[in-house]
């Protein structure tokens, strides 16, 4: 049915389901060889204005059973006057109304007391020579924000191994890998110090923040260095349902992040983050806070200021709740890679007596090379659960 | 009788002199006053059922300072390591000062200090701040308008013809003229460098000096050639390119984008470059509820092609982001990587493509928009957050080539190396947070 005065094409499915598609957006996608350029397979067509097609209105539309297609007359259109649709591209490509819950982002499953114990652990050596291995290891930390791999030698080195399959490293001033050693008066930042480190982001100061962080034990201390790991959207969660008015403090106001140090060069990096980032139906997108690096200006309205600390503290204690919290000791040969748009990290503090000594090896992907491998992947399988973009 | 005026300009030169001199010895760089300026006759009220402090300064001006934003922020060696110039404390949370009150609080005898004594707080009894810290730390209200960001110089018709020009050599040779480059980047949103030899690896010479070149799997920089049949995107075919942002099929887009005409079109291939800023500025003018909806819903972009190895991008990005302010950060519009996923819900898809059509129209309008041709020899500079950049087509015939060399620079590492240059040269006016 052609509901001119709305703009709109109405189909009724197989299964009595009415779905509207908007003449605009119709045209917008016309397949028609003159639309799309199929040497690079992109489309040909630009924007509204300048092709004219913003009029464009649909004058007559007809099934075509036999061929599964759906052929639309134009008029008011400048460029052309005919486009024909596959049926099964329209079934794909459903607008849904605002009322229906548009669920289309990444399936994360959130951590609870006993979830969090089943974190999928995989094999150095399968996962080096098993490209599904690879791919299931990448989408657990996708989907469950955290994987293990145990059984890779106690040398530095190994990282890079499986990330040179995946993606090129992501470039910091640490380097593309660093090593985190207690190393006592020269430590450049609390982080190369020994003591506890509170629950973070790392890379808070960036405004681009790394996707994934992986950091394989090489040797663990004597005595704590325990690791600390919090699902930071399922505490965001938390916070949703039984504070909904502190969550929103976190997700309108950012904080201010700033590293000033020389490695190397001299360097002065500044961001700005919300605590919580949303997408815009509302879904989580990112979680970024650290304590070490955040400056005292604050961009939060004075009459707001303490009902922001009070959204922070209880966002914090769900944080550090059982719901939340993971606390384990990572054993040398094992490796941990966890998602830095979701994951909080820190570590206990520990003793650096002669003889005990803490070596991670650690290295940051982002995350649109790695999506990008895994839809590669996908395609190249047959894999119908598709990564979305982030 | 010396003036107050001439005591603190002498105490502002001798401060500066000891600056220079600590710097050189290593010594701490954060807020570092040799002599503090002295505040005569500041008055402290401290409003506890509230708990809040309040500063009356010699103004006038109340201001309230929250206490539990001072505890946050308290700068003793307990709270505040001096060696990493780091947090000590982490959070109220962990380290239990979510109770922390002030219990008496006033100006100490030499009025450069702020004195607290707190209750509620453990171990933790006093703390100590400067005025200075105080005044530059004023929390101010949601009423006051806090033009905080990056002063940008929005363009309108004149533009074409006053666009930023710099010298090669001159940006290469001399600092000053290279942080003036970059900083009109930021303000103006496009600037062109002239007398550049015509050959590749000119862009290189520019990045050793700022920061590296983002690594994409073009390489390091791209070439942009009319390559006809071997063509691997419309870019590098030669037809039109609409008004486009670059990479928005990656959800982390490039900052800076730098194009180094080698060899000239001879018949057309003339760049197109528009203020989106300025363009959705009109729209928020002129049509709120369109600007509102390029704001909320996000377009779908992808890239799947084989260069090297496979890739497959995916990213959304509304047309039109904003900081939580309300002022624009960003806008990203590609049509040839943009995908037929569409978020927005289907009643309001009509009006979407009418803002749409607006914000283009705007976009293409000669109040946003230049035109004009880049010589061989001279490089456009483009803020790829805010501008659009497009060309004409042009002719590929025997003799005529075109060929523009490009790279990418982030701007977390433009801006760091700006700020560490405004630093050095005590700069005033500082290069925020993107």
């Amino acid at each position: 049915e052609n509901r001119i005065e709305d703009k709109l094409l109405s189909l009724k499915w197989d299964d009595g389901k009415i779905i509207n598609y908007p003449h605009h957006y119709l045209r917008d996608h016309c397949p028609f060889q003159s639309c799309n350029n199929p040497q690079v397979g992109q489309p040909a067509s630009s924007s509204l204005t300048l092709d004219s097609y913003a009029k464009t209105t649909i004058k007559r539309a007809q099934i075509d059973q036999d061929n599964n297609e759906l052929h639309i007359e134009w008029m008011n259109d400048d460029l052309h006057t005919s486009s024909t649709y596959k049926l099964d591209w329209l079934k794909t490509h459903q607008l849904v109304s605002s009322s229906e819950s548009n669920k289309f982002q990444i399936k994360r499953h959130l951590w609870n007391s006993h979830k969090k114990y089943t974190i999928p652990r995989f094999d150095f050596n399968k996962v080096l020579n098993d490209k599904l291995e690879l791919y299931e290891w990448l989408r657990s930390i996708l989907q469950n924000g955290l994987a293990f791999i145990d059984n890779m030698p106690t040398e530095t080195g190994q990282l890079q191994k499986i990330t040179q399959q995946v993606t090129d490293f992501r470039y910091t001033y640490y380097g593309n890998i660093f090593q985190i050693q207690s190393l006592g008066e020269n430590a450049a930042t609390v982080v190369y110090k020994n003591q506890r480190l509170p629950l973070h982001s790392d890379f808070s100061f960036s405004n681009n923040t790394p996707g994934l962080q992986i950091l394989h034990c090489i040797s663990a201390a004597k005595q704590g260095g325990e690791s600390l790991l919090s699902d930071a959207f399922k505490a965001a969660e938390m916070l949703r349902e039984n504070y909904p008015e502190y969550f929103d403090l976190l997700a309108k106001y950012p904080l201010e992040y700033e590293d000033k140090r020389t490695i190397d060069a001299e360097f002065f990096f500044m961001a700005l983050h919300p605590v919580i980032s949303l997408y815009h139906n509302g879904e989580i997108k990112q979680v970024c806070y650290t304590d070490h690096t955040r400056t005292s200006i604050l961009h939060v309205p004075q009459e707001k200021v303490v009902a922001y600390y009070k959204a922070l503290e209880k966002f914090l204690d769900y944080v550090y709740s059982a719901d939340c919290m993971l606390q384990f000791k990572l054993q040398p040969g094992s490796m941990m890679a966890f998602d830095n748009y979701r994951i909080l990290h820190g570590r206990t503090e520990f003793n650096v007596l002669p003889g005990s000594k803490r070596h991670f090896e650690g290295t940051y992907l982002d995350w649109d090379g790695v999506m990008s491998y895994m839809r590669v992947f996908e395609r190249d399988q047959n894999i119908s659960d598709k990564t979305p973009s982030m | 009788m010396l003036s107050t005026l001439t005591i603190s300009r002498w105490l502002s030169t001798y401060s500066n002199a000891c600056y220079q001199s600590c710097k050189k010895l290593g010594i701490s760089q954060r807020p570092f006053n040799v002599f503090p300026q002295l505040y005569y006759s500041v008055q402290v009220e401290n409003r506890i059922e509230d708990k809040l402090l309040s500063l009356k300064w010699d103004d006038g001006k109340i201001l309230n300072y929250p206490h539990i934003y001072l505890r946050d922020h308290c700068p003793c060696p307990s709270c505040y390591d001096p060696q990493t110039k780091q947090r000590i404390i982490s959070n109220l949370v962990l380290d239990n000062y979510s109770k922390a009150t002030i219990k008496t609080a006033h100006i100490s005898h030499d009025n450069d200090k702020l004195l607290i004594e707190w209750m509620d707080d453990g171990s933790h009894t006093s703390s100590s701040y400067q005025l200075d810290w105080l005044k530059t730390h004023r929390l101010i209200s949601s009423a006051e308008n806090k033009q905080f960001r990056i002063k940008r110089r929005l363009w309108d018709s004149n533009m074409e013809l006053n666009m930023p020009r710099f010298d090669f050599n001159k940006v290469l040779n001399n600092k000053l003229e290279l942080y003036e480059w970059l900083r009109s980047i930021l303000q103006n949103g496009a600037t062109i460098i002239d007398n550049i030899p015509k050959q590749t690896g000119q862009i290189q010479k520019i990045a050793q000096q700022v920061t590296d070149l983002r690594l994409s799997f073009y390489g390091k920089t791209f070439q942009v050639e009319s390559l006809g049949k071997d063509a691997a995107t419309v870019v590098y075919q030669n037809q039109r390119l609409p008004l486009h942002s670059d990479f928005s099929f990656a959800n982390n887009t490039p900052g800076i984008q730098m194009l180094h005409c080698i060899a000239a079109a001879k018949q057309g291939g003339e760049s197109l470059v528009c203020d989106a800023f300025k363009a959705a500025e009109m729209l928020r003018e002129s049509h709120p509820e369109y600007f509102d909806l390029l704001v909320k819903y996000p377009l779908e972009y992808e890239d799947k092609r084989t260069i090297n190895a496979e890739f497959f991008y995916l990213s959304l990005h509304p047309i039109i982001s904003l900081y939580y302010n309300g002022e624009i950060k960003q806008i990203c519009y590609t049509d040839h990587t943009r995908t037929s996923t569409l978020y927005v819900p289907q009643e309001k898809v009509t009006s979407y493509y009418k803002a749409l059509a607006k914000f283009l129209e705007y976009a293409y309008s000669s109040d946003a928009m230049a035109q004009f041709k880049l010589q061989a020899g001279s490089m456009i500079a483009l803020d790829n957050y805010r501008m659009l950049h497009g060309r004409t087509a042009y002719d590929v015939l025997p003799g005529t080539h075109r060929h523009l060399e490009g790279g990418y620079f982030d701007w977390d590492g433009v801006m760091s190396y700006m700020r560490v240059f405004e630093r050095d040269h005590r700069i005033n006016d500082k290069t925020p947070s993107m």
